[in-house]
């Protein structure tokens, strides 16, 4: 899609000022209801757009995109990513007002490519959530189904894509917080291997899983944005050095010959919805059409993901989120939200003393036991086929007394995320009541162009992604 | 005296590198104006990230290398949680596992005085870690105002084994590795400046017993020599009336207070951090390979000890030795001007005794004293005009000498050198006025 | 389950004032999560190292001291650093008085 786009303005048929004008109308009609934007930046959005339109009636278009892939494409940004000058919140009222006097190094990236960021993006407060109910600032609503959530915890980036308010909604996956919310809304939710784009900047919440991931309409889209994020950062030691491959050579190669494995435990699952087992059934169908081996596969471990994931997720968050004491910036500490402090409380404690082994070091070793699991199966297929999200967007409301209800929704996500591994959630069909249902592609460390190239293939073959909301106006 | 101290020591030092410990921001927390060096990682901002410094580390490991210790090859960095408004992150960086140097023993025999309570010269380190500073904060008015420059500057952290038994012995300790800190090229490990403090971790047990007592009082923030000696003696006399008392004494961190010349409680052991140490996931592991390893040990160091050796052998007093070695510029020079020919007692006195040479060069000196040499005047025939006035000018001195004042000669001698601004030469100056004498 | 004292030290180690309703409606909600967690407790995990970091090949990444351009794009002024303060004059940050 933003090849096209970029085509049309190659081509003199449309305009930078336009795309954004576009978007931007986008957001007054539905903004309000929907409650997609923290922080709008219109009026710089358009000034650098017509600067932008200036520029390319002077210049070669064709150079002009060489250097900056992504020139004049309108882009949101969850509001983790620090943007200097540009209020950023994390979702939370802690950080109501603060205005970061530096930019995530892929904020600068972004710029870089010629992308223009129109506002930044509701969420689940500092990631914590499934849904967006946990995000100081209201719930973002599902634009398929007003009374139901949006998916959590970028729940503004799915539907900001979804609803045409943005070409590129981008967030961080550290349990399932870009694949869920993809799922929940029909697009593509992109995660990268960790170490693979710099968190430099981004406001973490557990800097052994956290990645900075993107929402687009299409997989060739996200292939695109991943293309420009990639890479070492001198100021985050995590990222590494291997060269970036061009993840749209092979994209189109197709999946002949190719093995996918499936969890059989997902397809019986008692705890997973219906119509999501229907889709997967279909998927499978589709792929085997398409030439690949579905092969079964067994992650014993992947079980005890959810416990290790809340064990380390917390313990990292209570020690990250320390330095929120109100002096430097921000307000003071009773400002967090009831996630926040529950998710502060249970770290402290499995990092306590007298509690660190039975908990903490506990859940990392058993994490080697999950990573063990992916290393073995990987050697038998390319990548595993399986669900994002074990039910169907729940309404608004329907698991917030209980927060262990809420940590259930990770199950199918925390695996990939422990184990460091990338993984693509892809519109795959909705539920009978016409509600998103995404399914996850999750790929070997740093092999990110085999799980774009599988999910092309699919997206290819059903283009669930054309099947927009219905808004009214 | 019935019992004796146990006492470990805790220096800590900043590096002089140019740059902080785990951000880029220049590392100047003494002259530059408040909250100058700061980014988002010394500050602690939300989506910073450490990035360590590897000539902070080179320069950690070499000082490991110089006083004995052992360089450790794998470093692995934890976060030390704990809330103070000095410590922006929340938590500090520091390798309490996994630090740089273990053990090894430093020895200091050199300084046994027979008389003192300090029978071993031989001080075993436990371990030196590489962290980062906190900032610096002032209290005034009810407020604490924060000063950011300090905050992730490079600190070296030497731990000790309970092995002094006399403070004086100790303060000589804490001298000789600000020397070598110096003469490495790792800090300038200068108090005044606040590039060196210490703490102090010391009990006292009866003489005679072999264990360790079961306490220990931890004495935080010394920050000069004066105070160390002051604290620690109040804190000994305290710990040892409090003892004969039959007072159980306990674990506690106890500050100074300089005014009253006493210590008082700060922390009990209910009252102790619970820093939750945990692996730093932002920062990979640090692995010293061997080509690393091979690299640092090979690396020439020229240690205080070895200097003092070779200036005791040319036959340099102790006072020429200290004054030297005070400062590593001036033994520098020192050094040069032996090198271009100087006896070692020349080159010192003039390095040493000579004010108007204080900041120069060797090279400068050199010059000085050649010119020095060269417009000297040593024509008799000069000479002689100016003695007679001077003679003539001092009939009380010359009259004095003749009844037998020795000093008198001298004087006039002194005025020679006065009439003609130092160029006399002295031994011919000499020789004519006592010819004018007789 | 967590008493009520436990809760009280955890969220006093967390730095956070908790009303005693909060106290109470946590004791509840951390206990089931934390009970829920202990499921690792079944996993036999005695020859298994820990995985602290996944990214195993990624060792010794510095910065240069005294590297200029390094620094240059990362430093903020003093006027960007304290502007976010809630309590600041022109050279430092205020807050009240620690002991």
């Amino acid at each position: 899609m933003i090849t096209q786009i970029i085509e049309k303005i190659k081509r003199k048929e449309t305009s930078i000022q336009e795309l954004v004008k576009s978007a931007s109308d986008n957001i007054e009609k539905f903004n309000e209801e929907l409650n997609v934007f923290i922080t709008i930046d219109k009026e710089n959005a358009l000034k650098i757009a017509k600067e932008y339109d200036d520029l390319l009636s002077k210049e070669d278009a064709e150079d002009v995109y060489k250097n900056k892939p992504l020139f004049g494409i309108p882009i949101s940004l969850k509001d983790l990513y620090s943007t200097k000058d540009l209020e950023t919140t994390a979702g939370s009222n802690i950080l109501k007002g603060y205005v970061p006097p530096y930019d995530a190094t892929v904020v600068k990236k972004l710029k870089d490519a010629g992308a223009i960021i129109i506002g930044k993006l509701n969420q689940d407060a500092f990631g914590h959530g499934a849904s967006g109910e946990n995000s100081d600032f209201g719930p973002t609503r599902n634009p398929y189904d007003l009374e139901r959530v949006a998916g959590g915890s970028s729940s503004g980036s799915g539907v900001a894509v979804a609803t045409n308010m943005s070409f590129i909604a981008t967030g961080t996956d550290t349990g399932g917080s870009i694949r869920n919310p993809a799922s929940f809304t029909n697009t593509v939710g992109f995660k990268p291997s960790y170490g693979l784009v710099s968190r430099y900047g981004i406001i973490a919440m557990a800097s052994s899983l956290d990645t900075v991931s993107h929402i687009t309409k299409t997989v060739k889209d996200s292939a695109l944005v991943l293309q420009q994020t990639a890479g070492k950062d001198v100021y985050d030691a995590t990222t590494i050095d291997d060269e970036i491959p061009n993840y749209l050579d092979t994209i189109d190669d197709g999946v002949k010959n190719m093995k996918i494995g499936v969890v059989k435990e997902y397809l019986e699952d008692e705890n997973i919805h219906e119509d999501i087992k229907h889709r997967m059934n279909e998927a499978i169908e589709i792929y085997k059409k398409l030439g690949a081996e579905i092969i079964d596969i067994s992650l014993p471990n992947a079980k005890y993901a959810l416990s290790v994931y809340y064990i380390l997720m917390p313990s990292e968050v209570s020690s990250n989120l320390a330095r929120f004491d109100g002096i430097r910036f921000g307000h003071k500490r009773e400002s967090f939200g009831d996630e926040a402090k529950r998710r502060i409380m249970i770290g402290s404690y499995a990092l306590s003393a007298g509690f660190y082994d039975a908990f903490y070091l506990k859940a990392q070793k058993v994490r080697t036991l999950v990573i063990n699991d992916f290393e073995n199966v990987f050697e038998k297929v390319d990548t595993i086929l399986a669900p994002v999200a074990p039910m169907l967007p729940p309404k608004l409301g329907e698991n917030t007394d209980d927060p262990l209800k809420m940590y259930l929704m990770d199950v199918l996500t925390v695996p990939a995320s422990i184990a460091g591994l990338p993984a693509i959630s892809v519109p795959g069909g909705f539920s009978k009541d016409g509600l998103p249902i995404g399914l996850q592609l999750i790929g070997k460390r740093y092999d990110e162009a085999t799980i774009f190239k599988v999910a092309n293939a699919f997206e290819k073959e059903t283009e669930y992604y054309k099947q927009e909301p219905k808004l009214n106006n | 005296m019935e019992y004796e101290i146990i006492l470990g020591l805790e220096i800590h030092m900043q590096l002089n590198t140019q740059s902080k410990m785990f951000c880029g921001c220049k590392n100047d927390p003494f002259f530059s104006e408040p909250n100058e060096n700061v980014c988002p990682v010394c500050l602690g901002l939300p989506g910073a990230m450490p990035v360590p410094n590897k000539d902070a580390l080179l320069k950690a490991q070499r000082f490991v290398r110089a006083v004995g210790s052992k360089l450790n090859t794998n470093i692995i960095y934890e976060r030390k949680n704990y809330f103070y408004p000095d410590l922006p992150k929340g938590f500090q960086l520091t390798c309490p596992h996994n630090p740089v140097g273990i053990g090894g023993e430093i020895d200091l025999s050199y300084y046994l005085d027979k008389n003192s309570s300090q029978k071993d010269g031989v001080v075993r380190f436990r371990e030196i870690h590489l962290e980062e500073d906190t900032a610096k904060s002032m209290h005034k008015d009810g407020k604490t105002f924060i000063d950011f420059n300090k905050s992730g500057v490079p600190l070296l952290e030497i731990v000790t084994e309970p092995d002094f038994r006399d403070i004086e012995f100790a303060v000589k300790y804490c001298k000789e590795l600000q020397l070598i800190a110096r003469f490495t090229n790792v800090s300038e490990a200068d108090m005044e400046k606040g590039n060196m403090r210490l703490e102090a971790n010391i009990s006292v047990r009866k003489v005679g017993e072999t264990e360790l007592p079961d306490y220990r009082v931890e004495l935080k923030n010394i920050n000069s020599f004066t105070f160390m000696k002051k604290a620690l003696q109040y804190e000994v006399d305290r710990q040892i009336k409090a003892l004969r008392k039959g007072e159980t004494l306990y674990q506690e961190t106890r500050g100074f207070n300089p005014e009253t010349g006493e210590t008082f409680v700060q922390r009990t052991k209910e009252d102790a951090h619970d820093y939750r140490y945990f692996p730093e996931p932002d920062i990979p592991p640090i692995f010293v390979d061997e080509e690393w390893l091979n690299k640092v040990m090979s690396e020439e160091l020229i240690l205080p000890s070895d200097i003092r050796r070779d200036l005791q052998e040319v036959g340099l007093n102790k006072d020429y030795i200290n004054s030297l070695m005070k400062d590593k510029e001036r033994y520098m020079v020192y050094k040069e001007l032996v090198e271009m020919g100087y006896k070692p007692s020349k080159a010192a006195n003039l390095v040493v005794n000579e004010a108007g040479y204080k900041d120069k060069s060797a090279n400068e000196i050199d010059s000085a004293e050649k010119e020095k040499e060269s417009s000297k005047i040593s024509s008799e025939s000069e000479l002689e005009k100016i003695i007679e006035q001077i003679v003539s000018e001092n009939e009380k001195a010359v009259n004095d000498y003749k009844s037998g004042n020795e000093n008198s000669l001298q004087f006039l001698i002194g005025q020679v050198m006065k009439a003609t601004k130092g160029k006399a030469d002295v031994s011919v100056a000499r020789k004519i006025l006592l010819t004018h004498l007789k | 389950m967590l008493t009520i004292d436990e809760v009280k030290h955890i969220a006093k180690l967390a730095k956070l004032n908790l009303t005693d309703d909060e106290v109470k409606m946590f004791q509840k909600q951390l206990s089931s999560i934390l009970d829920y967690v202990k499921q690792l407790d079944e996993v036999d995990t005695d020859n298994v190292a820990p995985t602290f970091q996944v990214n195993k090949n990624v060792k010794n990444v510095f910065h240069k001291d005294g590297d200029e351009a390094y620094n240059s794009t990362q430093k903020i002024s003093k006027k960007n650093a304290l502007r976010n303060a809630s309590n600041h004059n022109d050279d430092y940050f205020v807050t009240e008085a620690v002991l």
